[in-house]
């Protein structure tokens, strides 16, 4: 059950990172792609966000002492982060900082960390190829992956401390009561499908090239 | 320094400020619901350039309201993380399943109904609307049982000093959520519609052309405002019984609240159990903006032949009344929520153990950036949809496409 939620959480967390990596990538990249660029994420935009409110809400609600413990102990770091984007990249950071600290099974952190390198190459290869689509996909994969790869490296361990290895918290230590999980998984089997359904039914609709008859936004 | 009062202050100014784009929004997608759905029936253009408009404010009202939720729902985890500790199994459940069931499809829908006009069916556009709608109202319910549950813990029981979940329906019908949801829902209802009405009265002030739209507008803004500010006086005075028993120390009588502090101070130690002595004084001056507002009910019978536009009298007053609402729900939240200190759950856990520690100058610093941020959010957010508002019907959301560009012709060489 904590493995599912754990799944889960990873899935929009990874969600976040990739979508709402593609709102930052444009907004960074005003000056270069123009209003086009951010035209053409209209659409998305309200549709990305969300993941990480989505995030944050499975963390509380399943994970809640893994909640407290990580946004509170991480105090400066996430108040920089959500204060200069509100909400952007501040979880990132504090995981990639876990990730430094303490690693307890190295074999998948190097091959996710080998994957990522393959996902950023291909990516390079591709744009050079002339293939934009492969490319757009090769960079997606490699803004999701970092969770993958800090959830597999520490597993079974959510946070991993190395002052003091009697705070260290596993993955079922951190989940909320049996209770809980069982209560909100009622409530996720039937939803998920219908919640990436409807994140697909965006994509499927707006999936259109730009025109000037594109509704401008910004 | 003391971070207590600084996380306190904090969480009052971001859930005030948060709330300030709540109720708008909760107000206005009701009555674009209304409005498109007319126009679907009835076909009057009308109604579309009604929905075009009044969905432009909501959308930017939405569009910079997110963030402040953003911020809201982060604030539980950096500065409050005694309550995910104790109470994580039981009031993390509703604020997930908010997130889950209501939030995420409520942005996902209104992407798709603000960038689908004229792209996607007419019946598929509405239905999206209508999703925002009921996922909004699904939203601020799931909130409310959250804090419902603050309000007057049920369903759990204590092992090993937390909390654990028990019986789920308990905090679906707990006494202190049902009345406060419907005086929400009433006071969204009172601030959309008063928000209509003073804008359109700001277009008659100003001798608009725009006669038939901005008098269907202004109609059904009092309307709905008037039937808000009933429903908002029945919901609340009827919550009096029900935190009276459940937190005798808010509203009980003095025998109450005697037994209450004995009963606190033989579990909890010694201790000042009794809110704030003001803590009751923003309560009074919210049902005096609610009494005051209903005699906007007076105005009704003058829609007939017009007289409520001619008179120009009832213009200004409805231009005045704009901020009233906005006013009353940050008072009804501070009588709420300052009444059950020192609780952060009532009875169970204190607002002092609930609190991250960290430093002061942490604190503090939070403090200060998210209320800059926050406040800035807001004031942007009013300078917006005073602009939009001000520059009238002729909006960018929804405008029908503009037939393809003829091909550029060729000129004719003329000597040939």
């Amino acid at each position: 059950m904590e493995f599912f939620w754990y799944g889960v959480l990873g899935l929009f967390f990874a969600g976040y990172l990739a979508l709402a990596g593609y709102d930052y990538g444009a907004g960074l990249l005003l000056r270069a792609a123009g209003r086009d660029g951010l035209t053409a994420l209209g659409p998305y935009f309200l549709g990305n966000e969300v993941w990480l409110v989505a995030a944050v809400g499975v963390l509380f609600g399943a994970f809640p002492r893994l909640e407290g413990e990580l946004i509170s102990s991480l105090y400066p770091a996430i108040l920089a982060g959500l204060v200069a984007a509100v909400g952007v990249a501040a979880a990132v950071g504090a995981l990639s900082q876990e990730v430094r600290a303490s690693v307890s099974r190295p074999l998948p952190a190097l091959l996710g960390l080998a994957a990522l390198v393959g996902v950023l190459l291909a990516a390079r290869v591709a744009l050079g190829r002339g293939r934009p689509g492969v490319a757009f996909a090769a960079t997606a994969a490699a803004m999701a992956l970092p969770v993958l790869l800090v959830g597999a490296a520490l597993y079974p361990n959510a946070l991993v401390s190395t002052v003091d290895p009697a705070a260290t918290l596993p993955v079922a230590g951190a989940a909320a009561d049996p209770a809980t999980l069982r209560l909100l998984s009622w409530l996720a089997i039937p939803l998920l499908p219908a919640l990436l359904g409807f994140q697909a039914m965006l994509w499927w609709a707006f999936r259109g090239r730009l025109d000037a008859r594109t509704p401008v936004f910004w | 320094m003391d971070p207590l009062p600084l996380a306190r202050l904090q969480f009052a100014t971001t859930a005030s400020i948060h709330f300030l784009f709540v109720i708008l929004t909760l107000g206005l997608v009701t009555l674009l619901a209304y409005l498109q759905t007319a126009y679907m029936i009835t076909k009057k253009p009308v109604y579309q350039r009604l929905t075009r408009f009044w969905g432009t404010l909501y959308v930017i009202n939405y569009a910079l309201g997110i963030a402040s939720g953003v911020v809201m729902e982060f604030q539980f985890g950096l500065n409050w993380s005694g309550l995910s500790r104790y109470v994580g199994n039981v009031f993390g459940a509703p604020l997930a399943i908010e997130t889950l069931v209501a939030f995420f499809l409520e942005s996902t829908f209104l992407g798709m109904w603000i960038f689908g006009w004229h792209r996607l069916r007419q019946g598929v556009h509405l239905a999206l609307l209508w999703g925002v709608a009921i996922t909004a109202y699904a939203s601020a319910y799931w909130i409310m049982v959250a804090n419902a549950w603050l309000h007057n813990p049920v369903g759990f029981e204590q092992r090993d000093g937390v909390a654990r979940l028990t019986d789920f329906g308990a905090l679906l019908t707990n006494p202190t959520l049902v009345m406060a949801f419907g005086h929400v829902v009433a006071a969204a209802w009172m601030t959309g519609g008063l928000v209509m009405a003073g804008v359109s009265s700001w277009h008659f002030i100003r001798r608009t052309r725009e006669v038939e739209l901005f008098r269907t507008s202004l109609r059904l803004g009092l309307v709905t405002g008037m039937v808000g500010v009933t429903f908002v006086m029945g919901f609340g005075f009827a919550q009096f019984g029900a935190v009276g028993a459940t937190q005798p120390t808010k509203f009980g009588d003095d025998a109450a609240k005697a037994a209450a502090v004995a009963d606190f101070t033989a579990r909890f130690g010694p201790g000042d159990y009794l809110p704030p002595q003001w803590s009751q004084v923003p309560l009074g001056f919210m049902i005096l903006i609610a009494f005051t507002l209903a005699w906007g009910v007076f105005l009704i019978p003058l829609f007939v032949r017009d007289w409520i536009i001619r008179l120009r009298l009832p213009l200004y007053l409805m231009l005045l009344a704009v901020p009233f609402p906005f006013l009353a729900a940050i008072f009804g939240w501070l009588a709420r929520e300052v009444g059950r200190q020192p609780w952060a759950a009532y009875g169970l856990l204190r607002t002092a153990d609930a609190v991250t520690p960290v430093g002061g100058g942490t604190m503090l610093a939070s403090f200060l950036g998210f209320a800059a941020l926050l406040g800035a959010l807001a004031i942007a957010d009013w300078v917006l949809l005073a602009r939009a508002a001000h520059r009238g019907p002729d909006v960018a959301l929804g405008r029908p496409p503009a037939p393809p560009a003829a091909e550029p012709r060729t000129p004719e060489p003329v000597l040939a």
